[in-house]
């Protein structure tokens, strides 16, 4: 049965509470970085679903991809047995979709995560600058049973919604 | 899109520039061989290498941070470091992280191999 938008309650720390669909998948996947590419390849045959152009496809998934890395590496400890749950779904209000992301690994704050001055030309650095300017919202709290969420959301630029209909 | 688990990386001269050619997405997992590749070619001094960037569909921030250390190699070794052929995405991730003015970009290999 394919359900209506339905207001979802803000994770516990999120102060933005967002209108949306229903998640259409949920995925748990291993701490692995070679798990990125498949995650990759769901998140763009999703965005391209809900109407999001191949750019701003590319984008979300990027976001995505570093907030993976950022719980793997720096969470996980790079530890390949530790569990991320990922959820996508449209939104309801925009032509776009959602990804929730919780962990179990140690709580790393990103604002925390120092990202370089983008004129300090120099390897590294640059995951949160892409995270925060990639998609439309970025939030991120504590669960309360430990581990954290991430929520990203990118919604269709004007050319995405020429390009998908 | 290639999201195999591999990243194919042929190296190749033309005259006395080197080319280095991945095919794939460049992620945390593919970097190193990335990394290790062209750090090869520096060592063996050419006079000039051009990465060729048709082949990659997609580039983290792992892959942005590789390609800024092969640019601080070459110029510590006066190796000019030339890109080329960008997709759409790779372009726009670049831009993203203003790195399009960092490095010498070229429309095609052609024009790479004749700057």
């Amino acid at each position: 049965m394919v359900q209506g938008p339905r207001a979802r309650p803000a994770p516990s720390g999120l102060t933005v509470q967002s209108v949306f669909h229903e998640p259409e998948v949920h995925m748990q996947i291993l701490s692995r970085p070679e798990l990125l590419a498949p995650v990759r390849a769901m998140t763009n045959a999703m965005a391209a679903r809900v109407g999001l152009n191949d750019i701003d496809a590319c984008h979300l998934a990027l976001a995505l991809d570093e907030a993976l890395t950022n719980i793997i590496r720096h969470g996980y400890d790079s530890d390949r047995n530790g569990r991320i749950w990922i959820e996508m779904g449209p939104l309801a209000l925009t032509q776009g979709l959602r990804i929730e992301i919780k962990d179990r690994a140690r709580s790393v704050n990103p604002d925390e995560l120092q990202g370089r001055d983008l004129e300090d030309i120099r390897p590294g650095g640059l995951g949160m600058h892409l995270m925060r300017t990639l998609v439309d919202r970025f939030e991120h709290a504590n669960r309360p049973d430990g581990g954290m969420q991430i929520v990203l959301e990118k919604s269709s630029t004007p050319a995405s919604v020429s390009n998908a209909s | 899109m290639n999201a195999g688990s591999t990243l194919e990386i042929a190296v190749e001269t033309s005259g006395e520039t080197t080319i280095v050619t991945p095919k794939g997405e460049v992620d945390m997992a593919r970097s190193p061989l990335l990394r290790k590749s062209i750090a090869d070619v520096m060592k063996a001094k050419p006079k000039r290498v051009v990465l060729d960037l048709s082949g990659v569909p997609y580039m983290d921030s792992s892959g942005l941070a590789t390609m800024v250390e092969a640019l601080q190699n070459s110029r510590k070794n006066q190796i000019p470091l030339l890109l080329c052929s960008l997709t759409p995405r790779v372009r726009s991730i670049l831009e993203i992280a203003r790195l399009n003015t960092v490095f010498t970009l070229c429309d095609g290999r052609a024009q790479a191999l004749n700057g």
